[in-house]
């Protein structure tokens, strides 16, 4: 298990997934300790192109059948109104010119209220493991895949947190309106079995 | 009986590891760069804390030039708190200790970042 791993696949119930470029440079580098670090370029475009590409969790084997990752993950915690079932959002002004100004949503005002993070293992079940291959498989809602750093995440499926404290997380999923709620709702009641392939890499 | 097996503690890596290292140099893939002035000195006691003596104008500046670290060694790996997810594999013959440590940089690739140490008297850092 330790080592250099290059993702070359991942399938959702058995359906290849398309990989946007920036998910398919994704590598897992193992090391004895109990650490794993990863790399993705996923938030690469953030922060004008210096955006994060190394992130990192903790790994340990389960009688040899399973292995468990502890990765990144948001939680869905929007609130809608409860006289018009609409998502709650902030929203600012901006003066556009003298007697002028418009009210606009408060993107990262709102998405922070919208997403919680954690750190939290996923269970892996150990399909294939030898000193070339790894595949491994975890059954999990959409949602918790696809917003969650397992490993790589869609880059439209997050958005730049810009104004946050050198050192900060500046990444975060999507704002989440009332276009798209229901959508990621049912992605988070939706189960699905992923398979994700590695190979091995010398370095 | 029974303790046949047992390593002879001087011999145990973790053990090896213990002292007041001076740092000698740093390279980045082969290539010499300036010393790591955040652990120009550092020592690692038996305690596993690890004290580091930080020349970083930032740590001169706020006047923390001191630093503690818990420490320890797992699947051959020297991990120091403060510089975790990333572990250092080290290489301790009596008077020198190198530690490596590899990094993934911005474009996916590895880098690997020595730094050499020699053995100094140890000292009581305060």
């Amino acid at each position: 298990m330790v080592g250099l791993w290059k993702q070359v696949s991942v399938s959702e119930d058995g359906t290849p997934m398309v990989l946007t470029p920036e998910q398919e440079n994704c590598r897992l580098l193992i090391d004895a300790n109990g650490a794993y670090r990863y790399y993705h370029q996923a938030f690469k475009s953030f922060k004008n192109g210096n955006g994060p590409t190394s992130f990192y969790g903790s790994w340990n084997l389960l009688d040899g059948k399973w292995v468990n990752f502890t990765t990144d993950k948001w939680q869905f915690i929007p609130t809608l109104s409860t006289d018009s079932n609409k998502v709650n959002l902030d929203h600012k002004k901006i003066i556009r010119a003298p007697g002028d100004t418009i009210t606009v949503i408060d993107t990262l005002k709102s998405v922070q209220k919208q997403w919680s993070k954690y750190h939290i293992q996923s269970r892996f079940t150990i399909l294939q493991l030898s000193g070339t291959e790894m595949e491994i498989r975890l059954k999990t809602f959409v949602g918790e895949k696809k917003y969650a750093l397992l490993f790589a995440p869609a880059p439209s499926d997050f958005i730049e947190l810009k104004t946050v404290t050198p050192g900060s997380v500046n990444y975060i999923p999507k704002l989440v309106t009332d276009q798209n709620y229901w959508t990621i709702r049912k992605e988070f009641q939706t189960l699905k079995t992923y398979v994700f392939k590695f190979r091995k890499e010398t370095y | 009986m029974g303790t046949s097996c047992q390593k002879d503690p001087v011999d145990d890596p973790a053990t090896k590891i213990i002292g007041t290292w001076h740092q000698t140099s740093q390279t980045i893939d082969e290539l010499t760069i300036t010393k790591d002035s955040s652990r120009l000195l550092m020592q690692i006691n038996d305690d596993h804390i690890c004290i580091l003596c930080d020349s970083t104008n930032s740590a001169v500046k706020a006047k923390t030039i001191i630093k503690r670290s818990d420490w320890s060694y797992t699947g051959g790996l020297f991990n120091l708190a403060i510089d975790l997810p990333v572990s250092w594999t080290p290489v301790a013959e009596p008077n020198t200790l190198t530690l490596q440590r590899i990094d993934f940089k911005q474009d996916g690739g590895l880098s690997k970042t020595t730094l050499r140490f020699e053995r100094v008297a140890n000292m009581e850092i305060k």
